[in-house]
């Protein structure tokens, strides 16, 4: 197994070969990551590919102190990002229902969620809001370095989140009440 | 359980070391966009765009370089004159038996005899081959000359006049091809000089200008026509060319004999500019027959107007002033003349709206500080003490005015009573209001206008 640093070395020099182990050892773990920015798996591998092609042409701006994983992931949400204000359609997803404060549901967590379920909450999510809660939940970016990069206001952000934590929640309980249902009939029958 | 924890934990747990196999043809993707991109990046290691370009360019000069060497009496040329003399009896003597296969022939070689983009290319081919001006035009070049059905069936006439001018037998030419060649080569030494000329019909006029030329002259063979600083080979002894845009073009004609021998003839051709209307209505919003509507003229480069007012009336005048005596709608049309005469129109649909009957209201007002006056108000001039309508023919009124927050603050059925900013004997606070109007007019149309208006506070 070749250390990062050789195969680096070797895709700067345009090494088709070394070029295919880097992107065979890390397509998966960011697919996973571009998936979760994204309605399908289509759109998902789009990314993934403009996102590689990225890495490979500015392989030699890697200065090689961080963390090439980090550097990599960051190009990926990048590209996310690009792919998202492309296909911008509603800026600012304004639900009217999320206009009025609905009464306080208990937290869905009485039901145990599998990933996938919690996957397809996050793809159908509107655009806007599945951004920012990867980013914030998931990814850990601060408030304000959301605001920099989706080029929103800090409050927008902070707004677009708290309803996105809202819809989630909604959805979640949704499910957990369809399967808290199926269940009685599962008991039933 | 995942109890007590928040979603964010829950989601980043949940979705830390998430992997999921791309499907087996992504990384066929991302080589071929790569690829695609090294192509199009200049580097001085591999095949990209600029190489590929550098190595058609060079292929290219070569090739026409090779081409421009080729001694004139290349071999298509006594083949392609052969061609046209047999096309020329075909047009000329259709009474002839000769015809049909010869016409055969003819329409082979056009391929599409209704095609003026194909005859002219085709026209361009017999033409130019054999000529000591070698250079190629563009085929799009013919693209703005119109071809005549007159004009080709005289084309056919003239060309037989032509040959038997040089002493040549068209019987012959159809007999045998071999015979022709060397005859037509023979005969051509005895050619006179050429004498190239054409009219234009006409020579100057407003933009488009399509203008017919006809090719007047003798003894020639080849033609070749410059307009402007295009080039091109018209077919027929007549032809039509549209000029688009103004200027003073340099048409000119250049022809050669079989031997070469060179004639030109220059002519120009103006095409004055034009004149564009323009215009512009005030008010947009009138009643009539009160209001004067004013027309202003944005026309550029014309002298003479005449303006259509859409209700039988005329005017010549720059800018007139109208009065309208009945309800539209109008359509108003404006025609103007450059000094040149050229003429441009511009007509507006529904130019202004336009009614008998009308209602409006104003978007402020300053109440009187010195207490309600009960809505009732002067029309003096500069009064604004009171919120009401200006209208017309308005028979039934119903006003009501809300505050921000939704309450009804007033109401009037009457025209004469409008909202003088007090609320129960203390003034409202200067704020914006919200006011709706219900009602109808005289001739039975139901209104509802509504809108905002900002109460503001005299400074005692």
């Amino acid at each position: 197994m070749q250390s990062d640093e050789d195969i680096i070395r070797r895709c700067i020099k345009k090494d088709r070969k070394a070029q295919k182990i880097l992107y065979e050892r890390y397509a998966d773990i960011f697919l996973g990551i571009c998936n979760r920015y994204t309605a399908n798996i289509a759109e998902a591998e789009d990314i993934l590919q403009e996102g590689f092609v990225k890495v490979f042409f500015h392989l030699q701006e890697f200065s090689g102190t961080g963390s090439f994983f980090n550097w990599m992931r960051r190009i990926m949400i990048n590209t996310a990002i690009t792919y998202y204000h492309k296909n911008l359609k509603y800026r600012y997803y304004d639900e009217i229902e999320s206009m009025y404060d609905s009464p306080h549901t208990d937290a869905p967590d009485k039901y145990d969620f599998t990933r996938e379920e919690l996957l397809m909450v996050i793809q159908s999510l509107p655009s806007g809001y599945r951004m920012i809660f990867n980013l914030y939940a998931i990814e850990g970016y601060k408030h304000k370095e959301i605001a920099e990069m989706l080029e929103i206001d800090v409050n927008t952000s902070k707004s677009q989140y708290s309803r996105a934590k809202k819809m989630i929640r909604r959805k979640l309980d949704a499910m957990s009440r369809i399967a808290i249902r199926d269940n009685k009939k599962d008991e039933e029958e | 359980m995942k109890k007590n924890k928040n979603i964010e934990d829950w989601f980043r747990t949940e979705f830390e070391g998430y992997r999921v196999t791309p499907s087996k043809s992504l990384w066929g993707r991302v080589l071929r966009k790569m690829r695609w991109i090294e192509f199009l990046q200049f580097s001085p290691t591999h095949l990209n765009i600029y190489y590929l370009a550098a190595i058609l360019m060079v292929s290219a000069g070569i090739y026409f370089g090779v081409r421009m060497r080729l001694p004139d009496n290349n071999p298509r040329s006594p083949k392609t004159f052969l061609e046209q003399g047999k096309t020329s009896p075909v047009k000329s003597s259709e009474k002839n038996n000769i015809i049909l296969p010869a016409k055969n022939s003819y329409e082979k070689q056009t391929e599409k005899p209704d095609s003026v983009g194909d005859t002219h290319k085709k026209g361009k081919e017999n033409t130019i081959s054999g000529g000591n001006r070698p250079e190629e035009k563009n085929p799009s070049d013919t693209g703005q000359a119109v071809k005549e059905t007159e004009a080709n069936q005289h084309a056919g006439d003239h060309n037989l006049a032509n040959e038997s001018q040089s002493g040549r037998k068209i019987t012959e030419t159809i007999g045998s091809d071999t015979k022709t060649t060397e005859l037509s080569r023979e005969t051509s030494s005895d050619e006179v000089r050429p004498h190239v000329a054409f009219r234009a019909v006409p020579e100057k006029g407003c933009p488009p200008l399509q203008v017919r030329f006809i090719n007047q002259s003798e003894n020639c063979e080849r033609y070749i026509w410059t307009i402007g600083n295009k080039q091109m080979v018209f077919q027929n002894e007549k032809t039509n060319y549209i000029f688009e845009k103004p200027g003073i073009y340099i048409v000119s004609l250049a022809g050669a004999n079989r031997q070469g021998q060179k004639d030109i003839f220059t002519d120009t051709i103006t095409v004055f500019e034009a004149p564009k209307a323009e215009f512009e209505i005030y008010p947009r919003h009138a009643t009539v027959p009160e209001t004067e509507i004013t027309f202003y003229n944005n026309s550029e480069n014309a002298t003479r107007y005449l303006w259509d007012f859409g209700d039988g009336h005329f005017s010549e005048e720059a800018e007139p002033v109208h009065h309208y005596s009945s309800e539209g709608p109008f359509s108003i049309v404006l025609k103007v003349w450059s000094p040149q005469g050229c003429m441009d129109t511009i007509m507006v649909k529904n130019a202004f709206e336009n009614s008998m009957y009308f209602i409006r209201f104003p978007n402020a007002f300053i109440p009187n500080p010195n207490g309600p006056c009960d809505g009732y108000f002067t029309e003096a001039p500069g009064a604004n003490e009171v919120f009401h309508p200006v209208w017309k023919g308005v028979s039934e009124y119903h006003l009501q005015i809300y505050n921000r927050r939704g309450e009804l603050i007033f109401t009037s059925n009457e025209l004469q009573r409008g909202w003088d900013g007090y609320i129960l004997d203390k003034m409202a606070k200067a704020d914006v209001y919200i006011w709706k109007a219900k009602g109808t007019f005289s001739n039975g149309k139901p209104f509802v206008r509504f809108g905002n208006v900002t109460l503001i506070k005299k400074k005692n």
